[in-house]
């Protein structure tokens, strides 16, 4: 068959003029220009897309859109890079496109699964697993999940981890947002445009239409989508968002988007994609309708598609991929279809079969049209089976009764009918056709027709009333054929916001319920309004309803409203607003009678492999809850999320447990997969976390800094004296300095808040331990807060500043903790009150000079005398550069020291001068290392302390308390029994009786008798070397650590095994009087 | 009960599946039994099958809102681990850890326990220092944990970046004897033990108020009528503080949605459970192929079962931060939990001030892998009236005492 003979000439939307080069498993082929992979390579007679999930049956191309669940490629990019599972029908064809079929081995054509898929396949029922594997021994099941792991899976990963590709990002505010772009959204964003609001409209194809897209071009629908676009286009309080998948409904109207820029695989500059945060005041849901598949056997022959695909096929891409077409439905949409194909058929020479379930089909007025069009018509008829082994060869079909539609599956009889001659070939092959089909093969338009002798199961299942096969079956040879069950309305947005759709008879599917989340409305196709008139009436009145007084008349006075008017004027009469049902479509979830007449090759879903037959055992097994169902069979649970399976297992579900019709399952985002790409958005690699630099960082590097990561700050770890200089040289050289003449570090980092307002001490008072209220202007003082339960949060430094505000540090891991937790007790808890918090964290530099020189130092860079009269916890205001700076004397080293605060961008020039003061004195920088060492003899606490959980006792710290008259947050419950309990593990010093013994941090303390075992008398919090003490040292928490001191203990390793005793100290090593700092 | 093999699978096969029995009965509530679990998810379905089976307690029921196991028994990222820091919990979590290896022949229903080993990452050193703590208080109490260089860590789990630019992986800690299981199967099996014990379980029965006289219940209203019984126990997770208020009472409970996702199912491309608190996110993948992510939850309270979509964001990009190559692969389904969480993030297990009421709640964002011990110390307690040894510091009181069982540290250390 030559290249393009599958194309229509003069039909499609493709640019004929741009060929795109591509391959397909290695094999090249041509496509055009609006091509979608599945469209480009039906045009190239390729049918075969790739294999099953469980059972590797060949499987092709099925679906026009987003519902695709056979045909899923894998996409490898110029860069090697894998982008396994995309549907074909998704993918928009470019120049170059490499794409592979999947689940497959050695090749797509030959697969050793499907061997082993079909030899199995009796034992792989519905929950097979869950009885199974369980011996010979408990760990038996490691060696049966490998195997297991090893089937499963689709799509494979590229190894290869560099993906350069980048995403971006966005948040979108509109007054009105209209999901979907079919005749309801484009009515309503048409109409809400008009008010003047902002609109924005989103489609996840890459053209706009939705429905009207299944129209000729030239008609007269295709003709008002054009006008309509136009004017949506040129409106400027219109955005329209196309390949855009509006994939999440989440609370308070906020909506995820991505925006698909480029198709995985396809180069290119700029990013891959766009996540959007939309919040819309208004929403109007007009996301149409998907077309479910009837159930029948073997409906998953490459060769079997959904009849809604065959139309796009042909009005999108020009593509009839074959001339023997027989259509099987039980609904109006159908027939569209059919007399779609027929048109285009006439020119080709091909042959149209159409069988509706219907008696009376869709009425006599299409019946006489469809006829006149050489479409041949078979009403009453539904399919049995399908023929075929490599792909579709016949359709078998049977009268049917359509009166009583109801399918009785009998547990208690379930043995009476073994007739199904159909089971016993079980081979993937098939091939069972051949009494039937064997002689078709090559006839060409004909369009044979065979009575076939042979008379099916006369009955199926006892107490099977209806849906039973009356009468003869006939077989039709075909290349194509196409099914129709029924238009489902695409609620999966509406549903995702926990609302349960209703199930409506009329239409044989699933409606919204009267509940809206608030601001919704649906319109159209997705509320069961399968009429065009109807549905862009629809969606022009919830569009006004949505933009409420604003609404605009369609005056003659403004343009683009008359245009408007003009496009809104439709008579009921014209082409336009007809199609849609007139007759009822009659529900089929099964063509014939119970769970017997099925093999196991009748699927209910695709994507899962799953069968009528694994819907009757766990029907059987009791697992007839909706969700139970879904889960025991993974209907609904595969790649498509149960577009084409939702309903049909629901019916089934519902005639074999007898129940009404419930949904199968719930409707969880993404309303199709999303790239998880696009999800991360930019958070990628370097920026995964903004970087938080001192505004000092420029100091440190050219002081030859070793930096740390800690948190999102980079900070200063040491100042390695030569390339060689370990870490713990680093930092015993570095505290050396600070405890023999002076030292230098960033304290930049530190959270400060400035709390300002007229019950700002108030505030205060209630929110650390310690007495504010006493505080003076000019000092400093240390303070603790709790959380509410009497544990300790965080602690800091708070200053009275001179206009009667409060400047408070936190530490740095709690910066944004703390303002967070005093933003909520002030809004939440304590409204009254008059408070003012600001974060000054990034406005200030901080830097601490510390040491026995420190105040000399100091006061060389700042001329206010008042410096060398500033006693310990005190505060100066004073001016650098002209605006205000702050010296804060106090000290975290246990020596002398002043943290110097002045505004960011002097940070620099500050440690260039106090560098430059302090060198005769030999200052010495010193990095965090040091800083954490210093602090660890002299007893101070940091986070590796204040884990959470520990009491104000537990770090010595109750004598704060008893000086305080108010409560505090976290006071009342700290008073608790267990939390006041004299035997809780309470900080203390910790020394090695052995000369260089190191202690671990986090080791586990023991006292001197009994086995090491348990959780022990306490912990190692912390651990340095002291070369103030000439050994190493520890701060940990021991259980009435006070009365001990002097003991020996054991600090155990137990993942080492190693144990070092230690004598119990007072956690301050140095200076225990604070003589030095004074 | 017919028993589940791969000879019975094999012999029904053969005929064509059709002589496969209920998993469990479809029975009418009686009028009364001598305990009603409320709560029909691992956890109580637990209870159930532990109170027939050690405690001699067969006329008891199960009652549940919608169907067995919808709530965060089948909503949950399925880790089982037992790696945590105070005493009491690694008693519970470690006895429940040991029952997951042989729960499937237990209950003669494949859970698929699978002890892949799970990794919690460390990304700066004061994590690093944290989690020192916490292997050590583990390997001293007998709960397996070691510690894992940079380097051994892309040994042990080669698919993982550790060399980030941005917050490296500086070290990890390893419970090779954990890991996940099937979270479906868990509710399922126990039901079908359990049913086959005698208990009754009842779905679709809402039970909307509580039969109180005397400060002692003496039955429940549901929505299929009153049922009397003697002894209840609440099994209802994120609902706990809705049945306590029903009874009288009061939990120190918050609810709050939180999230997971899996992506679509590919070959193997990850053998062990990632964990990393600092960034928030973890991964493992499924039998089927799934990478199964999670990651925090929302910051505030609310009974929806879905989360807010920055949150989830997060996660991914925590996800993607470790395993570059997981950016191609797309995400299937999301859906959210509503996770009850005590002050101190631990469980409640304990007598309630109602008597004949016993509540098990506070799992917060851990209850999957504790099923099996909190379904076994809670059946202790409601069958005697005295906690298990394992469950005893589990109660109510502890929040009057302040005797806390606090695993709660990112709460006050932050990153």
């Amino acid at each position: 068959m030559s290249r393009h003979s599958r194309r229509i000439i003069g039909r499609g939307r493709v640019n004929f003029g741009r060929t795109l080069r591509f391959r397909f498993d290695g094999a090249e082929y041509v496509g055009h220009e609006g091509d979608t992979l599945t469209s480009a390579l039906l045009a190239n007679g390729v049918w075969l897309a790739g294999r099953s999930f469980k059972y590797h049956r060949r499987r092709g191309f099925y679906a026009a859109g987003a519902e695709e669940t056979n045909a899923l490629v894998e996409v490898r990019g110029m860069d090697g890079l894998r982008a396994p599972n995309r549907p074909a029908s998704e993918l928009r064809l470019y120049d170059g496109m490499e794409a592979f079929s999947q689940n497959c081995s050695p090749s797509l054509r030959y697969d050793i699964g499907a061997l082993r898929g079909s030899l199995f396949a009796p034992f792989l029922g519905a929950g097979f697993y869950y009885k199974t594997f369980m011996g010979p021994t408990r760990k038996g099941w490691r060696f049966y999940e490998h195997m297991i792991r090893r089937a499963a899976g689709m799509g494979r990963l590229s190894e290869d981890v560099m993906d350069h590709a980048q995403h971006e990002s966005a948040n979108l505010f509109t007054d009105v947002l209209v999901i979907g772009s079919g005749p309801a959204g484009l009515a309503a964003a048409g109409a809400a445009a008009a008010s003047g609001a902002r609109v924005t409209l989103v489609e996840r194809d890459f053209a706009a239409g939705g429905s009207l897209l299944g129209e000729r071009g030239g008609s007269q629908a295709d003709i008002w989508r054009r006008r309509i676009l136009s004017f949506l286009e040129e409106s400027e309080n219109v955005r329209i968002f196309l390949r855009t998948e509006c994939f999440g409904a989440y609370d308070g109207n906020c909506f995820g988007m991505v925006e698909r820029l480029r198709e995985a695989g396809e180069s290119g500059a700029g990013s891959r994609s766009r996540l959007w945060r939309v919040r819309a005041r208004r929403v109007i849901l007009a996301s149409g309708a998907l077309e479910r598949p009837l159930v029948c056997e073997g409906n998953d022959l490459p060769g079997v598609v959904l009849s809604s695909a065959a139309r796009l096929w042909l009005t999108r891409w020009g593509v009839l991929p074959e001339r023997r077409i027989v259509i099987a439905a039980n609904n109006d949409s159908a027939w569209e279809t059919a007399e779609e194909l027929a048109f285009a058929g006439m020119e080709v020479g091909a042959k149209i079969t159409l069988l509706d379930a219907r008696r009376e089909g869709a009425g006599s007025e299409r019946l006489q049209r469809l006829r006149m069009r050489g479409v041949e018509i078979h009403l009453g008829y539904v399919p049995i089976a399908v023929r075929g082994g490599r792909r579709v060869k016949g359709l078998l079909a049977a009268p049917f009764d359509a009166d009583a539609n109801i399918v009785v599956l009998d547990n208690d009889n379930d043995n009476d009918n073994d007739g199904d001659g159909d089971d016993g070939a079980g081979s993937n092959g098939g091939g069972d056709s051949a009494g039937e089909g064997g002689t078709d093969e090559g006839t060409t338009n004909e369009g044979a027709v065979k009575e076939s002798a042979e008379a099916m199961e006369t009955d199926n299942g006892v107490g099977d009333t209806a849906g039973k096969v009356a009468g003869k079956t006939r077989y039709f040879a075909a290349d194509m054929v196409c099914l129709s069950g029924g238009l489902d309305p695409n609620l999966r947005l509406w549903s995702q916001r926990g609302l349960s759709p209703r199930y409506d008879e009329k239409i044989a599917a699933f409606v919204p319920g009267d509940e809206m989340p608030p601001g919704w409305e649906v319109v159209g196709g997705a509320r069961g309004t399968f009429s065009r008139g109807e549905a862009i009436k629809e969606g022009r009145r919830a569009a006004e309803a949505a933009v409420g007084s604003r609404a605009a008349s369609f005056g003659a006075d403004d343009d683009n409203g008359g245009a408007l008017a003009d496009i809104f004027t439709i008579d009921d009469g014209d082409e336009l607003a007809r199609g849609g049902w007139r007759v009822a479509p009659c529900p089929l979830w099964l063509s014939r009678g119970g769970e017997d007449a099925f093999s196991r090759r009748a699927f209910v879903d695709l994507s899962g492999d799953v069968t009528v037959k694994d819907m009757a055992i766990a029907v059987r097994e009791g697992y007839n809850q909706p969700e139970h169902a879904k889960r025991y069979t993974t209907a609904g649970m595969g790649a498509d999320q149960g577009k084409t399976s939702g309903t049909n297992a629901a019916g089934i579900l519902s005639l074999f447990a007898k129940r009404k019709m419930e949904r199968l399952g719930t409707a969880r985002p993404p309303y199709t997969p999303v790239e998880i790409a696009s999800l991360a958005g930019a958070e990628v690699g370097r920026h995964f976390r903004p970087v938080r630099r001192s505004p000092l960082h420029d100091v440190h590097l050219r002081e030859g800094v070793q930096w740390i990561e800690s948190g999102e700050w980079m900070r200063a770890r040491y100042y390695p004296a030569s390339p060689q200089e370990s870490v713990e040289a680093g930092y015993v050289r570095e505290s050396a300095a600070v405890r023999g003449g002076v030292g230098m570090t960033d304290v930049s980092t530190l959270g400060k808040i400035l709390v300002q307002g007229a019950d700002a001490e108030k505030f205060l008072e209630r929110v650390y331990v310690n007495n504010i209220a006493s505080l003076k202007s000019g000092r400093v003082r240390y303070g603790v807060m709790l959380r509410d339960d009497g544990m300790v949060f965080d602690d800091g430094t708070l200053t009275r500043t001179k206009d009667g505000g409060f400047w408070i540090t936190t530490t740095t891991a709690n910066a944004g903790a703390v303002l967070q937790r005093l933003e909520f007790l002030h809004q939440a808890e304590w409204r009254d009150l008059e408070v003012f918090l600001t974060s000054v964290s990034d406005s200030w530099a901080g830097i601490a000079v510390a040491g026995r020189e420190s105040l000399s130092v100091v006061s060389s860079v700042f001329a206010d005398d008042d410096i060398a009269s500033l006693p310990h916890m005190g505060a100066l205001e004073v001016l650098y550069g002209g605006e205000f700076a702050r010296v804060h004397r106090m000290s975290f080293s246990g020596e002398r020291a002043y943290e110097v605060f002045v505004a960011a961008h002097f940070g620099v020039s500050l440690w260039e001068r106090l560098r430059e003061a302090g060198s005769e004195r030999g200052i010495v920088p010193y990095g965090l290392e040091a800083l954490d060492a210093l602090r660890v003899e002299k007893g101070h606490i940091t986070v590796s302390e204040i884990d959470g959980r520990v009491t104000l006792a537990d770090l010595r710290f109750e004598g704060m308390l008893r000086r305080k008259s108010g409560l505090a947050v976290g006071v009342p419950l700290g008073r608790r029994a267990g939390l006041t309990d004299g035997d809780r593990p309470c900080l203390t010093g910790l020394r090695p009786l052995g000369a260089g013994q190191r202690i671990e941090s986090g080791s586990v303390l023991f006292g001197m008798d009994g086995e090491m075992s348990g959780h022990g008398e306490g912990w190692v919090s912390s651990a340095c070397y002291s070369g103030e003490c000439g050994g190493y040292i520890a701060l940990g928490f021991l259980s009435r650590a006070r009365a001990r001191e002097g003991e020996e203990v054991r600090c155990f390793n137990p993942v080492g095994r190693s144990v070092v005793v230690a004598r119990v100290v007072s956690p301050c090593f140095v200076d225990s009087e604070g003589e030095r700092m004074r | 009960m017919q028993r589940y093999s791969a000879f019975s699978l094999v012999r029904h096969a053969l005929s064509e599946h059709k002589h496969w029995r209920r998993a469990w009965r479809s029975p009418a509530p009686k009028p009364r039994y001598d305990a009603i679990i409320v709560g029909g998810g691992g956890h109580g379905l637990g209870t159930a099958y532990y109170l027939a089976r050690h405690h001699n307690l067969k006329n008891i029921a199960v009652l549940e809102r919608g169907w067995i196991g919808g709530g965060n028994t089948g909503r949950n990222t399925t880790i089982i681990r037992s790696n945590y820091l105070q005493e009491e919990s690694q008693g519970l979590y470690e006895l429940a850890r040991k029952m997951w290896e042989t729960l499937s022949q237990e209950l003669n229903y494949n859970v698929m326990f699978s002890p892949r080993g799970v990794l919690n990452l460390c990304h700066d050193e004061h994590e690093l220092k944290g989690l020192r703590r916490r292997v050590f208080a583990n390997q001293a109490r007998g709960v397996r944990g070691e510690f894992l260089t940079p380097r051994e860590v892309k040994q042990f789990c080669p698919p993982m970046r550790v060399d980030c630019p941005r917050l490296p992986v500086v070290g990890a800690s390893l419970q090779r004897n954990a890991g996940t299981a099937r979270h479906d199967a868990v509710a399922w099996g126990y039901a079908r033990a359990a049913d086959r014990l005698g208990v009754d379980i009842i779905e679709n029965c809402t039970v909307n108020g509580f039969d109180i006289r005397d400060g002692a219940v003496r039955g429940v209203r549901t929505t299929r009528g009153d049922i009397a019984a003697p002894k209840v126990a609440l099994v209802p997770a994120g609902h706990a503080g809705v049945l306590a208020n029903l009874a009288g009472f009061r939990l120190p409970i918050e609810s709050r949605p939180l999230q997971a996702l899996v992506s679509e199912p590919v070959k193997p491309c990850l053998d062990t459970v990632v964990m990393s608190g600092a960034i928030h996110g973890y991964v493992s993948q499924s039998d089927k192929g799934e990478l199964v992510i999670g990651g925090g939850a929302d910051s505030y309270n609310g009974y929806s079962q879905r989360g807010s979509p920055h949150v989830l964001a997060g996660s991914i990009a925590a996800v993607c931060h470790l395993f570059p190559q997981f950016r191609r692969l797309r995400m299937l389904r999301s859906w959210g939990g509503v996770v009850d969480i005590a002050p101190d993030a631990s469980a409640i297990l304990s007598a309630a001030p109602v008597g004949g009421i016993y509540v098990n709640c506070g799992w917060g964002t851990g209850g999957f892998k504790a099923t099996p011990g909190s379904a076994f110390a809670f059946a202790h307690l409601v069958a005697k009236g005295e906690p298990h040894l394992k469950g005893r510091a589990f109660t109510l009181a502890r929040f009057a005492t302040g005797r806390l069982i606090d695993e709660h540290s990112a709460a006050a250390v932050a990153h």
